[in-house]
């Protein structure tokens, strides 16, 4: 059972504002969930996928999918690497050809008119790239002025931006002395600077430190806030849940579901997860076959499940895991998250693929 | 300054890397002086001197497409609204300029040894610059086709010795008009005969047809390199 929604069936109405206000709790693993009480988001959608399918020779890439963004939106492609997100977002930059069905961007179907749409767009892609020899600066001005920003605008965006991503002791410095943390903020910054209609995100967060990460989604939400439609590709179910208006939840290629993510986790109701942490790993066929057993994920020593609330599934996993020969190390008992949409739909834990 | 285009950047990025400009001006100089200060036949001299700023010219640009494409910016570029096509040409001039300033100091010692015509210096000077632009050409593609920076200079030298003598830089190519012939689409000939000039070993050529001629094959090189970038492009999509 999904969620499916079909792109006439999103029709006007728009998704829903995301949720909380950021706050740094402390002792709290993830920063918490970004404001967004933003506008209801223009009906007409700035980029569109309509049944696209893009194959590799591989045999990898995406299937019919179908998806649309608008304006102050946030979407987000949640899935683990080779589920599609990069290749999601290359249509939606226009760098790839859909092998069937159609790209829209801006209004406008068809290859013609790509390269000036792409001063549209702003991209980051999931590897840094920086001229290593420049400066952080430097850097973002050239990427700016590459996509026809004038300098009147593009230079007090580029300042505040190193203001707000916390770069600015390092907006002067040359790339190769920067670390890591550093050069991926410096790739947020670049794709934000010439101040976009559709921003294109491949795993913003990935390798940020928790007050860069908090930086990184707080711009991410003002950049949506003024008006830009945000794609967002993440495997982290955190990053989606804290920015995401919506959420695509994809697996090898294809849509499991979408929604917002309240309309995600409302399967999920009644539910809970499960994490445990043993010492030495175990089959998990035999759990699936317990009472109360929705859905079970095995990663090395780490069993995921999602149990019926209530009953005896709890006691009865515990039980098994000691029939298996298995030493349980932890065990975790949580509220589900869109880690779990995951895994009821694609039976994996989203840190892992087969 | 701020990097407006190309241009700006490279002039940037060499404000960052003048050890790296002054290094490519000091390596070719040493190597050609004890050419310098020996007293070689006219024929071997030229044939050492056009070799040494063809190499320098392939093995720069080999090196730093090399480093563009492991550093991830070709991606990067091409995924901005600037066309890949411009910003080929653009960085491909921009090497070649920085690669003439290279080999200057060379062509200059040359022709203080030589004690050269001006006349002789002057077409020297300007016949490097098409010879270098497909010596630049030539270590891009080996930069594409090596699968580390380290094999870069191996696939240069690998393309760019058979292509000086086919240019005439180690035997004549008049003597076989399928050479002659070939010879003529090489850019490398005129510099090799500026060369031979400015060293004493030959007349004075020509300017105009020198030139042109360099020129024109220098463009049709240039032209094929955007043909192949545009096929890759293609394949990419």
């Amino acid at each position: 059972m999904g969620r499916r929604k079909d792109l006439e069936a999103e029709g006007a109405a728009g998704p829903e504002p995301a949720a909380a206000v950021p706050t740094e709790a402390a002792g709290e693993a993830e920063p918490a969930a970004m404001a967004a009480p933003a506008a209801a988001p223009a009906p007409e959608p700035v980029a569109a996928l309509e049944r696209v399918s893009r194959l590799y020779r591989s045999g990898r890439g995406v299937e019919e999918v179908s998806l649309a963004v608008r304006a102050r939106e946030v979407l987000g492609l949640l899935g683990p690497p080779g589920s599609g997100r990069t290749t999601l977002l290359r249509l939606l930059a226009g760098l790839l050809e859909p092998g069937t069905g159609q790209v829209v961007l801006f209004g406008q179907a068809g290859r013609a008119g790509r390269r000036a749409q792409r001063r549209r767009i702003g991209l980051q892609l999931e590897r840094d790239a920086h001229f290593p020899a420049l400066s952080g600066f430097h850097n973002a001005y050239f990427i700016g002025s590459l996509h026809g920003a004038p300098r009147e605008r593009l230079l007090p965006r580029v300042d505040g931006l190193f203001d707000e991503l916390e770069l600015r002791g390092e907006r002067d410095l040359p790339v190769a002395t920067l670390d890591a943390d550093a050069r991926r903020r410096l790739s947020l910054l670049e794709a934000l600077a010439h101040g976009p209609e559709l921003v294109l995100l491949d795993q913003p967060g990935r390798g940020l430190g928790y007050n860069s990460e908090i930086a990184a989604r707080h711009v991410i939400a003002a950049a949506a806030a003024r008006g830009a439609a945000v794609v967002l590709a993440t495997s982290s179910a955190a990053e989606a849940e804290a920015l995401c208006h919506r959420v695509a939840v994809l697996h090898r290629g294809r849509v499991l579901a979408l929604g917002t993510r309240e309309e995600l986790m409302a399967e999920l109701e009644g539910h809970v997860q499960v994490t445990c942490e043993l010492a030495l790993p175990v089959e998990p066929e035999p759990f699936r076959a317990l009472p109360g057993v929705v859905q079970v994920a095995a990663d090395h020593t780490t069993l995921a499940l999602l149990l019926r609330r209530g009953g005896s599934a709890l006691d009865a996993v515990v039980a098994q895991v000691a029939r298996a020969g298995g030493e349980l190390v932890n065990l975790h008992v949580g509220r589900p998250n869109l880690g779990d949409v995951y895994l009821r739909h694609a039976g994996l834990r989203l840190e892992a693929d087969a | 300054m701020l990097p407006v285009g190309v241009w700006r950047r490279e002039l940037l990025e060499l404000r960052v890397r003048r050890g790296s400009l002054l290094l490519g001006m000091v390596v070719p100089m040493a190597v050609a002086l004890p050419l310098l200060g020996a007293n070689p036949p006219a024929l071997h001299a030229a044939a050492a001197y056009t070799t040494l700023a063809v190499l320098t010219g392939a093995l720069v640009a080999g090196r730093r497409a090399a480093g563009l494409r492991r550093e991830g910016l070709m991606g990067r570029l091409l995924a901005t609204p600037a066309s890949p096509y411009r910003l080929f040409v653009e960085t491909l001039l921009a090497q070649v300029a920085l690669d003439w300033v290279r080999v200057l100091p060379l062509l200059l010692a040359v022709a203080a040894r030589y004690r050269c015509a001006p006349g002789a210096f002057g077409e020297l000077l300007v016949a490097a610059v098409p010879a270098l632009l497909l010596a630049d050409l030539v270590g891009v593609a080996a930069a594409a086709a090596a699968g580390s920076r380290g094999e870069v200079p191996l696939y240069a030298l690998v393309a760019l010795l058979p292509l000086l003598f086919l240019a005439g830089a180690y035997t004549p190519a008049a003597d076989s008009p399928l050479r002659a012939a070939v010879a003529s689409v090489l850019p490398f000939t005129g510099l090799h005969r500026a060369m031979l000039a400015a060293v004493g070993g030959g007349p004075v050529p020509a300017p105009g047809p020198l030139l042109g001629g360099a020129a024109a094959a220098a463009l049709a090189w240039l032209a094929l390199g955007l043909l192949v970038l545009r096929r890759r492009l293609k394949r990419l999509e």
